[in-house]
């Protein structure tokens, strides 16, 4: 039987989570979104200290894209 | 709408920073904010992030010292920026002071079984002091051990969620970097400790909102 992580996939499959590519595009959405100069209290409030990171890509996006001021225009 | 897109902030003695590439310099008392004019707030796209990743590496490949933006820093007038950075203006410059010349490099930890489930808080204030309590318990890694004597400054982050339980930020002087990642890929590869190395790069994870 094939080990499972805690989070029902296997080590290989895990490691592969942060590996290679994806090992570049989590630091950049990571970089970009969740640190850097912040000089807009707004900001701050609405991604910092989340862990935005390890959520699926989209729902990532959608998540900073509700802390855009466009965003406080919608209904 | 016109938008002021902060891309950096670095000390104005770097001059002719960011030449050719179509950035704005919004000056005050000793700091720089560059800045990319844009006709409305950028949308956060995959490729828009890429995009301003590779601008911030660009000017800080060029200057010793640069405080990268966050994506989506927006103002609406350059009287506004000028506003924030003139407030901001003393913990900007320490900022500034602290990662001239040094590089940021991101160690990330591999979980070791379950995430431990956060107790539910009553109130929001106090699932943020439960929040910020739990950033500081993040313990030294015998990875971490190994490189330490090149970091000059760091920063933690805890993760409860994911295959990934800490980010460690580490500051280190440019030319400690490549013994840095000699070091630390040499620890990954002997305890086996899942664990994974990025950088280096500009400091994203040394600007002054957070204490130095």
């Amino acid at each position: 039987m094939k080990p499972k992580s805690p989070f029902g996939v296997t080590p290989r499959a895990k490691a592969a989570i942060v590996q290679e590519d994806d090992a570049a595009l989590i630091d950049v959405v990571d970089s970009l979104l969740n640190q850097g100069v912040v000089l807009n209290g707004e900001l701050i409030l609405g991604v910092a200290g989340v862990d935005l990171v390890y959520l699926r890509l989209s729902a990532l996006l959608c998540a900073a894209d509700r802390v855009l001021p466009n965003a406080k225009k919608r209904p | 709408m016109s938008a002021w897109v902060l891309v950096a902030i670095v000390p104005e003695a770097a001059g002719g920073l960011g030449d050719g590439l179509a950035l704005e310099r919004v000056k005050t008392r000793g700091l720089v904010g560059l800045v990319k004019r844009a006709s409305s707030t950028p949308r956060p796209t995959l490729a828009a992030l890429r995009r301003h990743e590779k601008l911030v590496r660009r000017l800080w490949e060029q200057t010793d010292a640069l405080l990268p933006a966050r994506f989506g820093e927006v103002f609406e007038t350059a009287a506004a920026l000028r506003r924030r950075l003139s407030d901001e203006r003393p913990k900007l410059l320490r900022a500034l002071e602290a990662v001239k010349g040094r590089a940021q490099l991101t160690l990330r930890l591999g979980r070791d079984g379950e995430p431990t489930p956060s107790p539910p808080a009553a109130t929001g204030k106090a699932y943020l002091l439960a929040r910020a309590e739990r950033q500081k318990l993040v313990e030294l890694s015998p990875i971490e051990a190994r490189v330490l004597r090149f970091v000059r400054a760091s920063r933690r982050r805890r993760l409860d969620h994911g295959p990934v339980a800490a980010a460690l930020h580490h500051l280190v002087d440019r030319p400690d970097v490549e013994a840095y990642r000699a070091a630390a890929l040499a620890a990954i590869a002997e305890t086996g400790v899942p664990a994974w190395l990025s950088g280096p790069g500009p400091a994203w994870a040394f600007g002054p909102e957070e204490p130095l």
